[in-house]
């Protein structure tokens, strides 16, 4: 090991073997904060692409037309066929979540702009435009995105408000139930255990249903909730209100706890269950219902959510709640500590480098 | 005669600087061959090629009548070695390297061991690492000799050691000699102590055999003419002339190989005169026989 | 000759390794002490919050052994430029076998230790509903990691200083043209399609990847 090479060669497959354990995450929290970057990066996504289209020096090419089911897409000759079969997929998944409801975009134009070249496509005015690179996914994805925003406005603003976004229509929404059981098994709330256990009033609680003034005094006891204020209530907050935090953590006054919650944003406050979970709520609540259930969903707008939710599954909503429940229990996460697949794959692999090594040019 | 070590046409590079070429070498069995050479002739290469350390362009070695490097492992533990260099684990103690070394040899003889480890005043518990240079060769020898080898290849075992040293280290091995019918593979370029031991000698200069052949040969066989009134050439002689000197007017020196004192008559033949003999030690006959492998004769 | 070469590979990785058993018995319970104090509703999270962050560890303990005991098998031979091994009576390839054996049976011993480690860790802490112990899931996929950048390491030491030089050279080969070619506007992440394709499955390094759990739903 004394050659220099040799070393810089070994620290290299060193540092390599070890990047990968330390980006390792909680599952549960990675596609949280996915979740969160991903409709945050759309929505900026969004207004940035329109307003770049107004802003940027594009060239402005005559379009083509791409249909596929009510969608009718805009675009540049050389991208018009990604934006057919991007189209279809994506008209495949919106048809899925939102049923016939996904009608009503037959009334908008949708008008692509590639990003590489910069080509726009003239189109009629009040177009709704994107920015996609030219590939059938990613207009596939950009369609989605912007024909979703269009549905999910029609919606009643306390269900938008209480899933915190919209609904993106999505050809595998199943892959996040793993994550959702770990939530509910994790969370530190009573509700989510006593859901987990089976008691549907957990359940509504958990998902603060009918949803409430002050959410946190449902999911949380006293306990937890000092814990909590600890968790959302750190360093230069504290000193806004340094009489109260040292009554609620340090003495542990129950009211003081509350006192401080209610000063912090509800989003501030770690739900159990969070947005990622009420908007799978929702597109279960559809899937259950029907083609007709967004639509139903739309025409229930002013009624509690929770009713909402009722007639666009067509069924109690305990029961909607026991066949969600049922779904992320059967979603229970493999261990991820280790696989047969890994394991044979491993040995594999050592056995292959003892082999090279027994194969070294040294000992020709 | 069988040869405990036979090299055919071999042919070895290493780099552009240095090359083995054609080498042809013949070690009988039972017999102690000194290797002479020059430093940087080649010796430890070829004994690196003999041993299956290095492997050859061309050519055929045998040793102990198993081809190398194709049957190195089978050679090798009839072989005991003593590298130019200590090539043992500096981390291990004495007591350590004996038992490493024992585990690969079925000969290992413990009971001689210890007692070469006490003649040669070993400790032990010593870790190789603090070892002088001389305890160092000591303990060398004795991995090489505990195993009972039958072929014993010494590459410049005693150089750098004291007086000392290197009469221990060189009775050892005569003393095993005398017990076994062991053949001795021994390189040195120093030229006396091998003198006093071999029976056989190899002299190397520049990656070539310059000469094979018994001690006594090349002992009696060399020596240093002074001539009077010599032929202007030398033609058709009964000995080998290795050189002609002269430098003192009308005499001549000439540095001879295969001497003989009848061939005196060969100078009255061609009307000179001998007028002396002079005999050559090995030091002297290795330094002539080198310069006139090196300076072609006119 | 294997017990030899054993006494011989155990004097040089000796302290590496009595450290890697004392970390590999100590990170188990270190994962779960902390949660001893918590009780009710937090306990869950806390646990796994615990046990996953002390997971990360497993990977780096067990690549650091291995790299140790990888490389110091043949720092030794390597020193004496390989004359003693050479001129041992076997075959190459079986003085290889033997070193590579030697290393695997004292890497065992850290292995066993994280086992021990994680039985009694998960036997002296209350489990929360709903969540499972995995000591010797974990203490395998600790030994496949192991084996596999053991294997990994030991055949580069065993390599020679030219084949060193033949990976670094390709890998810088590799980044010239990434360069080259994203200056010029084409997109390309040769170096990262190299990274996934070693730690993704099936790639050499995927055993390392992904959480660590002693505990887990």
């Amino acid at each position: 090991m004394s050659d220099p090479r040799r070393l810089v060669v070994v620290a290299l497959a060193a540092g390599l073997a070890a990047t990968p354990a330390l980006r390792a995450q909680s599952v549960s929290e990675l596609r949280e904060r996915v979740q969160r970057l991903e409709q945050a990066f759309r929505a900026a996504n969004g207004v940035a692409t329109r307003s770049d289209s107004a802003a940027r020096q594009a060239s402005y090419v005559p379009g083509m037309s791409a249909t596929a089911g009510a969608l009718h897409v805009l675009a540049p000759q050389i991208v018009v066929a990604s934006a057919r079969e991007g189209a279809e997929r994506a008209w495949s998944m919106l048809e899925y979540t939102f049923g016939t409801e996904a009608g009503v975009l037959a009334n908008v134009d949708f008008a692509a702009q590639l990003r590489r070249p910069n080509l726009a496509v003239a189109a009629p005015r009040g177009a709704r435009r994107f920015i996609a690179e030219n590939s059938a996914a990613d207009m596939a994805n950009r369609l989605v995105w912007e024909a979703s925003q269009i549905l999910s406005a029609r919606l009643d603003k306390s269900l938008y408000n209480w899933m915190g976004g919209a609904i993106v229509a999505d050809s595998y929404p199943a892959r996040l139930l793993p994550g959702t059981y770990v939530d509910l098994l994790s969370a530190p709330s009573r509700t989510t255990r006593r859901c987990y256990a089976g008691a549907m009033d957990g359940c509504r609680d958990a998902f603060d249903l009918p949803p409430s003034a002050e959410p946190f005094r449902r999911w949380y006891g006293p306990t937890e909730r000092r814990l909590i204020v600890q968790e959302v209530i750190v360093g230069e907050d504290i000193r806004l209100v340094p009489e109260l935090y040292a009554a609620c953590v340090t003495r542990g006054d129950d009211s003081s706890c509350v006192r401080l919650l209610q000063r912090t944003g509800e989003s501030s406050i770690p739900a159990p269950l969070g947005h990622p979970t009420r908007i799978g709520l929702v597109q279960l609540a559809l899937e259950l219902g029907g083609p007709a259930a967004f639509h139903r969903l739309t025409a229930a707008a002013g009624r509690p959510v929770d009713a909402q939710l009722e007639v666009a599954a067509g069924m109690p909503l305990d029961s909607l709640l026991a066949v969600w429940r049922g779904r992320v229990l059967a979603a229970r996460p493999k261990p991820v500590t280790l696989e047969s697949s890994g394991a044979w794959v491993a040995l594999s692999w050592g056995a292959i480098f003892g082999l090279l090594a027994l194969r070294s040019t040294r000992w020709r | 005669m069988s040869s405990a070590i036979e090299i055919r046409d071999l042919h070895y590079r290493a780099g552009k600087a240095f090359e083995i070429r054609d080498l042809a070498l013949n070690v009988p069995t039972g017999s102690m061959y000194g290797f002479l050479g020059p430093n940087g002739s080649g010796k430890t290469t070829t004994i690196r090629l003999l041993l299956g350390l290095l492997r050859p362009l061309q050519g055929t070695i045998t040793v102990l009548g198993g081809s190398i490097p194709r049957e190195a492992p089978r050679v090798l533990a009839r072989t005991g070695y003593v590298p130019e260099q200590p090539h043992l684990y500096p981390s291990l103690t004495v007591a350590e390297a004996l038992h490493f070394h024992a585990a690969f040899y079925p000969t290992w003889d413990w009971k001689w061991a210890d007692e070469l480890a006490l003649q040669f005043q070993l400790d032990r518990g010593r870790l190789l690492s603090r070892l002088s240079k001389g305890e160092m060769g000591k303990l060398e020898m004795l991995l090489a000799l505990a195993q009972r080898p039958e072929l014993l290849v010494l590459d410049e075992p005693t150089d750098g050691l004291d007086p000392v040293v290197r009469r221990d280290v060189l009775t050892s091995v005569l003393d095993y000699v005398s017990q076994q019918n062991a053949t001795v593979f021994i390189s040195s370029h120093l030229v006396h102590e091998l003198e006093r031991i071999c029976d056989w000698v190899g002299v190397m200069d520049r990656g070539r055999l310059v000469a094979e052949l018994p001690m006594h040969s090349f002992k009696n066989g060399i020596k240093r003419l002074r001539v009077l009134n010599a032929p202007a050439l030398a033609g058709d002689t009964p000995f080998v002339v290795l050189s002609r000197d002269a430098a003192n007017g009308s005499a001549e020196t000439w540095v001879v190989r295969g001497w003989q004192p009848p061939m005196s008559q060969w100078f009255t033949g061609v009307g000179a005169t001998l007028k002396e003999v002079i005999d050559l030690d090995l030091e002297e006959g290795f330094v002539e026989l080198l310069r006139t492998f090196r300076v072609p004769q006119a | 000759m294997f017990r030899a070469i054993l006494y011989t590979q155990w004097k040089w990785s000796r302290f590496p390794l009595l450290l890697g058993v004392l970390v590999g018995f100590a990170l188990p319970i270190l994962s779960v002490q902390r949660v001893s104090g918590v009780t009710g509703y937090w306990q869950t999270r806390t646990m796994l919050a615990s046990v996953q962050a002390w997971g990360i560890l497993y990977p780096i303990v067990g690549t650091g052994l291995a790299l140790l005991v990888g490389a110091l098998a043949w720092s030794a031979d390597h020193r004496g430029r390989h004359v003693y091994a050479l001129s041992l009576p076997l075959p190459r390839w079986h003085y290889t076998l033997l070193r590579f054996g030697a290393g695997l049976v004292l890497l065992a011993a850290p292995v066993m230790a994280v086992w021990i480690g994680g039985l009694l860790a998960t036997a002296t802490v209350t489990i929360p509903t709903g969540l499972h112990a995995y000591p010797t899931m974990l203490a395998t996929r600790f030994a496949l990691a192991v084996f596999v950048t053991y294997a990994l390491f030991f055949a580069m030491s065993a390599g020679t200083v030219r084949i060193a030089g033949y990976v670094l050279g390709a890998l810088a080969f590799v980044l010239v043209v990434e360069v080259i070619a994203n200056a010029a506007g084409a997109h390309v992440s040769l170096l990262e399609q190299i990274f996934i394709g070693l730690v993704v499955w099936p790639g050499p390094l995927d055993v390392l990847t992904g959480r660590w759990m002693l505990i887990d739903v």
